[in-house]
């Protein structure tokens, strides 16, 4: 082999080892670095936290800075996350409204941002005296099973609580099962009313509805739960658990237009004692 | 002798050119950086996020845990320094009530704590 040759393999045996080091075995430490460089974990941290601050500060052009380099691929599942992270402990209307804002810009396309983006109008609004720091995290509403021990006993104020809408909802009322209970809740189990026919006879059955988003509103903010969940319920059943006196608007599946039901949580007299009404309500829809 | 010399020389022009390309030129860049390797400016928004995040969701354990990220310190020193800047009510009073809850408040602090009591 010529001189030259002995150059060349030299060269390339020297480039390999010298880019082994560099990149492998010791690639350069940086400081001084800026949010995409930061450790995964510590990105979604980032977003999270730019998310809230938003919800909080309601700054566009900061919030957009602070993403700035931050792929949408990214930013996307943790910017629902914690919309509904908001949704589910109860936040102020106001901050679900900037975090839902925030989270369409990044093209998150959920039921949640629908909703708080305004783009249903009709959505009921919260009262404007309403202020942020009225609402501790611990009184939202959060799905939880209901105890099966509970009595039915028959409470009078019933038909002064409730207006049913049929008109605008597919679902309507078909029975109610109402509570005295410490901790109040409301429960529904969602049915769809289907036609059989055997042997030339019509029969009709009602089938649980899995999978459906049940939806409580109240002054100044919103819970969300799935039918299905609770299989020993059924599957057609969700439920909530609410705060004494105040007034809930019950939707299925969005929470747009007349809701299926207002229920204002009510005190109760048992003979355990004093306590507020919690309801089991069996909606129906009919098959198309 | 001769092609040894060769030899060695390409080996070390080889190296320093990886040298060049692998550190200086093409550094491979890795996403793997802690809070307190960022930038002191992209440092302080972080502390300012923690903030911000906690008065929305009252997290203190996760704000403190976020916290545990940066320089020792980190609150005191920028609340501190940003009082005496003059920086806006909505960035003091955050920052203000955090190291209240911490219970590393200091006098200077109070005012912006009355500020945004409601």
């Amino acid at each position: 082999m010529k001189s030259w040759g002995v150059l060349i393999v030299g060269l390339i045996l020297g480039l390999a080892t010298g880019l082994l080091y560099t990149w492998v075995i010791s690639p350069p430490e940086y400081y001084d670095t800026y949010p995409p460089l930061l450790d995964k974990s510590y990105r979604a941290e980032w977003i999270q936290m730019t998310m809230w601050a938003y919800g909080a500060e309601e700054n566009w052009n900061r919030a957009q800075l602070r993403l700035q380099g931050l792929s949408e691929a990214e930013i996307r599942p943790i910017a629902a996350a914690v919309l509904d992270r908001a949704v589910a402990t109860g936040r102020p209307l106001v901050t679900l409204q900037r975090i839902a804002k925030l989270a369409a810009f990044y093209g998150i396309d959920t039921p949640a941002v629908h909703i708080y983006t305004g783009e249903h109008n009709d959505a009921p609004t919260p009262a404007p005296t309403t202020t942020s720091q009225d609402i501790p995290p611990t009184s939202a509403p959060t799905a939880t099973a209901i105890p099966p021990t509970n009595t039915p006993i028959p409470v009078p104020t019933l038909t002064t609580t409730m207006t049913i809408s049929p008109a605008l909802s597919e679902f309507r009322i078909v029975s109610q099962t109402l509570t005295c209970t410490d901790s109040p809740h409301i429960a529904v189990a969602l049915a769809l009313s289907h036609t059989i026919t055997v042997r030339r006879r019509e029969e009709v059955e009602w089938l649980p509805l899995p999978g459906r988003e049940v939806w409580l509103l109240w002054e100044d903010g919103a819970d969300r739960a799935v039918t299905g969940f609770n299989t020993e319920m059924g599957l057609g059943y969700a439920d909530f658990t609410v705060s004494p006196g105040r007034v809930y608007k019950l939707y299925i599946d969005v929470p747009r237009g007349a809701p299926v039901s207002t229920i204002q949580i009510e005190p109760c007299t048992a003979d355990e004692g004093e306590g507020w009404i919690s309801r089991l309500l069996v909606l129906l829809t009919q098959e198309n | 002798m001769k092609r040894l010399l060769w030899f060695i020389v390409g080996i070390a022009l080889g190296i320093g050119l990886a040298l060049l390309i692998g550190w200086q030129l093409l550094p491979v860049q890795r996403a793997d950086s802690s809070p307190a390797m960022l930038r002191r400016d992209y440092q302080e928004e972080y502390l300012r996020l923690i903030a911000a995040a906690y008065q929305v969701d009252n997290d203190l354990t996760l704000a403190q845990q976020r916290l545990a990220e940066l320089p020792p310190g980190s609150l005191v020193d920028v609340t501190e320094r940003w009082i005496a800047q003059g920086k806006p009510d909505d960035i003091l009073i955050p920052l203000a009530r955090f190291a209240r809850d911490l219970g590393v408040s200091t006098p200077t602090m109070q005012a912006y704590l009355q500020r945004g009591a409601p």
